[in-house]
């Protein structure tokens, strides 16, 4: 072998195992998060974690429930609002398609997908907050289905793309118009995939506390959707910026709990894509 | 916070790499290194910097992770170990207690600088991803 050979082979095997270095510190990263999580949340993890108000700052005990709950609540009313002007989009950008008009939309989607969520904390401000007077859960999810209707739309449409045509025309040739190729077709074809984007979107603005800062505020009491909520991203910031230590690892096991909850989110969903296309190849 | 991004959309700029070009390497005696830095990567250069567009956006509006740890200190400093302060932490600080006009003024109007910045990058950045992923699909 020359020694130019050797040279290329050893630099092949050196830039090879550097970008997979690169990969595993990407994976160890997670990992380390998850760590974290469960050595210092692990310990403040209770019963009464999950049935209890806050307690004061000083008081031993207490725990998230209100927070848990508003995150729920919040969460809930943004995806009855998101998922379905997202799914619709969707479809429409899949199914109806006008090539200019479908393509500006795309990009527009993308680009609001890409807007900081503090700057559509603020918007939900001034559509919500100020016209109604006062913070409420339903501003916060307001401010979080703006946030989940690109991420469905570009799901809903990415997966319904991947019906293929010969479904299609077989519908349309059977005599079935338009509206009904769809509904009865080309959804539950891609049923799966566009399920798996919407848990994935909900599971995504669950984690989100930047836009429920100034919308839902916070409240160390129960909430509701017309009063001020807590949520947990916005209480574990707030724990955990506080200078008492017990809130302090209240505010590590409230993290456990969130990225618990979206990692069995994301877990389920990628089961629900992964158990058997629904969509035959071809 | 930016690499999940970057990676997932650089990946998708790299598989619309058409197979033949790694081929074509691979069958001129390129190593597998060589395919992928002189053939594979500057093929879908235009997405990979569009991705590392994308992260840059996205670093700038997170807002939460860096106003725990950032200092919130409203003096500008050179250094960057020294605490500073960035738009998205200015207004979550602030804007749940900003009373009268002119402070929610203010901080709205903070919000539209980093808005106008992120759409602007974030623009750029899905015309770059878009332009590779199209180049690829178009000839494969």
């Amino acid at each position: 072998m020359s020694r130019l050979l050797i040279w290329r082979k050893l630099v092949n095997g050196v830039m090879l195992s550097l970008t997979g270095v690169c990969t595993v510190l990407t994976v160890a990263a997670l990992f380390a998060i998850l760590g974290l999580l469960i050595y210092n949340g692990g310990k403040s993890l209770s019963w009464s974690f999950f049935t209890q108000l806050p307690a004061p700052p000083g008081e031993l005990g207490g725990g998230l429930a209100n927070a848990i709950v508003g995150s729920v609540q919040i969460v809930g009313a943004a995806a009855l609002i998101g998922i379905p002007i997202g799914f619709f989009a969707g479809v429409y950008l899949s199914e109806y398609e006008d090539k200019m008009f479908a393509s500006v939309v795309r990009y527009v989607a993308d680009l609001l997908n890409g807007v900081p969520s503090i700057v559509v904390g603020i918007l939900a401000w001034a559509l919500v907050v100020k016209p109604m007077g006062g913070f409420s859960g339903l501003a916060g999810s307001a401010a979080l289905s703006v946030m989940l209707i690109p991420i469905v739309t570009r799901q809903t449409e990415q997966f319904l793309r991947e019906v293929p045509l010969s479904l299609r025309e077989a519908a349309l040739a059977l005599g079935a118009n338009k509206w009904k190729m769809i509904a009865t077709v080309v959804v539950p074809a891609g049923s799966k995939g566009v399920l798996t984007g919407m848990i994935l979107g909900v599971a995504r603005i669950s984690g989100e506390s930047a836009p429920l800062l100034f919308t839902a505020l916070s409240n160390q009491f129960w909430g509701g959707l017309t009063e001020p909520t807590a949520s947990l991203p916005v209480m574990i910031y707030k724990l955990a910026t506080s200078p008492y230590d017990d809130w302090n690892r209240q505010a590590w096991a409230g993290g456990l709990v969130l990225i618990g909850l979206v990692l069995i989110a994301n877990v389920s969903a990628r089961l629900v894509l992964a158990r058997g296309v629904s969509v035959p190849r071809g | 916070m930016t690499v999940p991004f970057i990676i997932s959309v650089s990946r998708e700029s790299l598989l619309a790499v058409p197979r033949e070009q790694r081929e074509a390497a691979l069958a001129l005696g390129a190593t597998r290194w060589e395919t992928t830095w002189q053939i594979v990567v500057p093929y879908a250069k235009l997405g990979i910097l569009g991705s590392i567009f994308l992260g840059l956006a996205r670093a700038l509006g997170e807002t939460m992770a860096v106003t725990m740890v950032i200092g919130n200190d409203p003096k500008a400093h050179v250094s960057l170990l020294a605490s500073g302060y960035s738009i998205a932490a200015v207004i979550a600080n602030e804007f749940a207690e900003a009373g009268g006009r002119l402070h929610p003024s203010a901080l709205v109007e903070l919000g539209l600088v980093l808005f106008g910045l992120t759409i602007v990058i974030n623009g750029l950045a899905r015309l770059m991803i878009v332009a590779t992923t199209s180049k690829g699909s178009k000839r494969s």
